[in-house]
């Protein structure tokens, strides 16, 4: 008896494991076979193409570049070896990889949906590759502070917010952001993009002590290259809420070669519900210091207030803030609740758009979408273990053999997936007599048979 | 005779895996069903009713070589009141087919011997359950006890076009004679025409699913009854289906079919042209481990451009897994009509339960 359940346990098991045995070894032949279609035609972009697709399916990264990059190579035409390869770079958190392969595919791919997911994706891929340049820089920062940046490369830090009201926190990053944009206006000057400058903050924590001293802000300075640093700072002394509360707004701008000040800097004595006006004083200053003078269109650009709310731009600077800590849903909200209060905030509409595309992006939503595609068909071709790159056609061989050979294998075969199968052969003597009706229709047939 | 072709094929089924490169990827599909149809109600009413299992092992002997073995057991009845019940049971005619792919998925050539395993010399207590089952508009699991040895020889093609597959294939059945039904002492020697098929189709992936629609035309040659010549028609069949996922699991199937088949003779009477067209929808959704697919399909059946039947089949097809095997019950309830000229319609009522076990 005891036996008995051994050997029922045993086949039980097996049967359990034979399905994924057989699985396994079917992915080892379709790879063994990709390989080798590769090895013996190393020119064919659709060989390379394919292995390399079959081995990032497989969670294989490292392995799925080297033959995407020689697809490339071979065809920088070929949009699906550009996505892969872009994705797989991804994967191994080489982004100045991924974003070359995504650029290269926003330039070549064929798969609209694609494009638009790719162009949503290189936001989080450059924000991305600015934090893994934040870690290479400070991790070979005696041998960067040896090169002098550029007097017109221009980076804006973090704004020092001092004051009772913690509500008004959030405009340390707001505030960067608005100058930024507004140095950005004319063409004279490099300005450091904010994710840059946050990324670097965050490694050497700049901003997790709010303290930015002047010796920490020119080696931030120095780490992104900049030639100039712009250092500022808001002390309020009354809350958030109420308008009329003082506020004194200060800059300095700073050659991060030298150490010394630029300029005469800004210093700004006015009333909360005037901050838009002290910042664009600040930023007038600030040209003046780094020795631009604007044309009268771009002096008219950067007098351009994005918004004349100090509510939504709280909200707008809050939404900021959780998009540094990688928060894009709550960043949405914020962004989202910015837009509400102030229609015309379209930075907040597209900052929510933006976050709310990113909250929701993955990589395998970006493969999703070569699904039913002509570029999908390379995909699934490699999946099936087809070198040629070709839609895989077992599918539609299976059904041409259905039909014109039709077995009991077919009927079978096919109940699992579609409905009622209609008969695809003739009961030929049934037909033939009549037997074939469910009641006769003009009387019974009858069958008189003479003898030979 | 009969007994050593038997025997030859369940030797074939039971050696093949043995050849077979990876005989663990060889499939066991068995589909048990039940099927029956009530015809008018009272006294007259007539039952038919088919316990069909159909079974078949495909065996892949290479990723471009497979056979598969198919046949079936069936017991089928035709009950009358007050008449002795016609019944008919036991092994169907079983087919092995080969099926060689030639370049990259560029080509298959089938060819399949039809081994006449079947009943065959049908008495006349046994012709009408033998033969009800063969109706084209209430589709029985198992339509045919006996078609005689027979042999198709067909090749297929398949192409990329585009975002499309196109697949077109041809086939040429030659039949030989065969012992169809016995009265009293006399038996009917009967030669099924030979047919030629051809089949054009077109599939593509419509995001994560699919779409296909294909034709497929059959010429017949003339059958023979002892000494008299005649053909039922010519046969077409149109098919098509889109599934696409609706997310969260669950899917759309929309699938149609027309089945036409030209004027011809039969044996002592003229053939009409007749068409059954069939449409339905399923919607198939996971809860846990099980997939559940309600669904619900029109049939109408017209002879000769009279509405001669409609049928509605409503159901619901279940899938999960236990252990190694995909596990696929279903049940149908179907009711509907038939028609006749100048007479009142015969209501019809039917019920059908399968369950499809398949091995890998």
């Amino acid at each position: 008896m005891r036996s008995i359940r051994r050997v029922a346990l045993m086949l039980a098991l097996g049967a359990w494991a034979l399905p994924a045995a057989a699985q396994q070894k079917a992915n080892d032949n379709i790879q063994a076979k990709l390989a080798k279609a590769a090895a013996a035609n190393p020119g064919s972009v659709a060989a390379n193409r394919s292995l390399g697709i079959w081995y990032y399916k497989a969670g294989r990264f490292a392995e799925a570049r080297v033959p995407l990059e020689q697809a490339r190579h071979l065809d920088p035409k070929d949009g699906v070896s550009a996505l892969y390869a872009g994705l797989a770079a991804e994967q191994l958190k080489d982004f100045t990889a991924a974003k070359d392969a995504y650029n290269s595919y926003l330039s070549v791919g064929k798969t609209k949906s694609v494009r638009n997911d790719i162009r949503v994706r290189l936001v989080t891929v450059t924000k991305e590759e600015a934090k893994a340049s934040a870690k290479e820089a400070v991790a070979r920062e005696s041998q960067i502070a040896q090169v002098p940046g550029s007097p017109t490369t221009v980076a804006v830090l973090p704004f020092k917010i001092g004051g009772a009201d913690p509500n008004l926190q959030p405009l340390q990053v707001g505030l960067s952001d608005l100058v930024i944009s507004d140095l950005a206006k004319t063409k004279k000057l490099t300005v450091v993009e904010r994710d840059k400058i946050q990324a670097i903050s965050d490694e050497i924590a700049l901003s997790r002590s709010g303290q930015v001293d002047a010796t920490t802000a020119v080696r931030a300075g120095k780490l992104i290259q900049a030639g100039r640093i712009v250092t500022g700072s808001l002390i309020s002394t009354g809350p958030a809420t109420a308008g009329s509360s003082s506020i004194t707004m200060t800059s300095v701008t700073v050659n991060t070669q030298n150490s010394q000040t630029v300029g005469q800097g800004s210093n700004q004595n006015s009333t909360l519900d005037q901050l838009f006006s002290a910042e664009k004083a600040l930023v007038r200053a600030t040209f003046v210091d780094l020795g631009i003078t604007l044309t009268p269109a771009e002096q008219q650009d950067v007098d351009r207030r994005p918004t004349q709310s100090l509510q939504a731009f709280l909200a707008y600077s809050r939404g900021l803030m959780s998009e540094d800590a990688g928060r894009l849903d709550e960043a949405a909200r914020f962004f989202d609740n910015a837009r509400s209060i102030d229609p015309g905030f379209n930075a907040a509409l597209q900052r929510a758009q933006s976050a709310s595309a990113r909250s929701q992006q993955t990589t395998a939503k970006i493969e999703s979408g070569l699904r039913g595609t002509a570029e999908g068909q390379s995909v699934t071709a490699a999946v099936t273990g087809n070198s040629s790159g070709t839609a895989p056609l077992t599918n539609t061989l299976s059904s041409v053999v259905g039909d014109v050979n039709p077995t009991t294998t077919n009927s079978v075969a096919g109940t699992n997936s579609t409905s009622a199968a209609p008969p695809t052969t003739r009961p030929a003597a049934a037909e033939a007599t009549g037997h074939d009706q469910p009641a006769p229709r003009t009387g019974q047939v009858t069958i008189n048979i003479t003898k030979p | 005779m009969r007994t050593r072709l038997l025997s030859l094929a369940l030797l074939a089924v039971t050696a093949a895996p043995l050849a077979a490169q990876d005989p663990s990827s060889t499939a066991v599909i068995l589909d048990p069903q039940y099927v029956s149809y009530q015809l008018g109600t009272g006294a007259t009413a007539r039952t038919i009713s088919q316990l069909g299992v159909p079974f078949a092992v495909i065996i892949p002997f290479s990723d471009r070589f497979n056979i598969d073995i198919s046949s079936s057991y069936a017991n089928s009845q035709v009950k009358v009141p007050g008449q002795a019940t016609s019944t008919i049971s036991g092994l169907t005619d079983a087919q092995v087919r080969g099926n060689l792919t030639v370049g990259d998925n560029a080509a298959v050539f089938t060819l399949g011997v039809n081994l006449p395993t079947g009943q065959y010399k049908v008495p006349d207590g046994q012709q009408a359950a033998a033969g009800q089952i063969g109706n084209d508009f209430l589709i029985y699991p198992v339509t045919s006890m006996g078609n005689g040895l027979a042999a198709t020889g067909g090749i297929g093609f398949a192409q990329t076009l585009g975002t499309w597959n196109l697949g077109v294939g041809a086939s040429f059945r030659y039949s030989t004679a065969f012992d169809a039904y016995q009265v009293q002492t006399s038996v009917l020697r009967f030669t099924p025409g030979n047919e030629a098929r051809i089949r054009v189709g077109l599939d593509r992936p419509v995001g994560d699913g699919s779409f296909n629609v294909s034709v497929t035309y059959s010429k017949f040659g003339k059958d023979q009854a002892d000494s008299t010549s005649f053909a039922t028609g010519d046969r077409a069949l149109a098919q098509s289906a889109l599934a696409v996922p609706m997310g969260s699991g669950s899917d759309l199937l929309l699938s149609a079919w027309d089945l036409y088949r030209g004027v011809g003779q039969q044996l002592g009477a003229s053939s009409p042209w007749e068409n059954v067209g069939n449409a339905g929808v399923a919607i198939g959704f996971q809860m846990g481990d099980l997939y559940v697919q309600p669904n619900i399909e029109e049939r109408i059946w017209n002879v000769d451009g009279n509405k001669a039947g409609l049928l509605t089949n409503a159901g619901v097809r279940l899938r999960f897994a236990l252990g190694g095997l995909s596990v696929n019950p279903s049940a149908t309830y179907s009711f509907g009509s038939l028609y006749t000229i100048g007479q009142p319609a015969t209501d019809v009522t039917g019920f059908k339960a399968s369950l499809l076990i398949r091995l890998h």
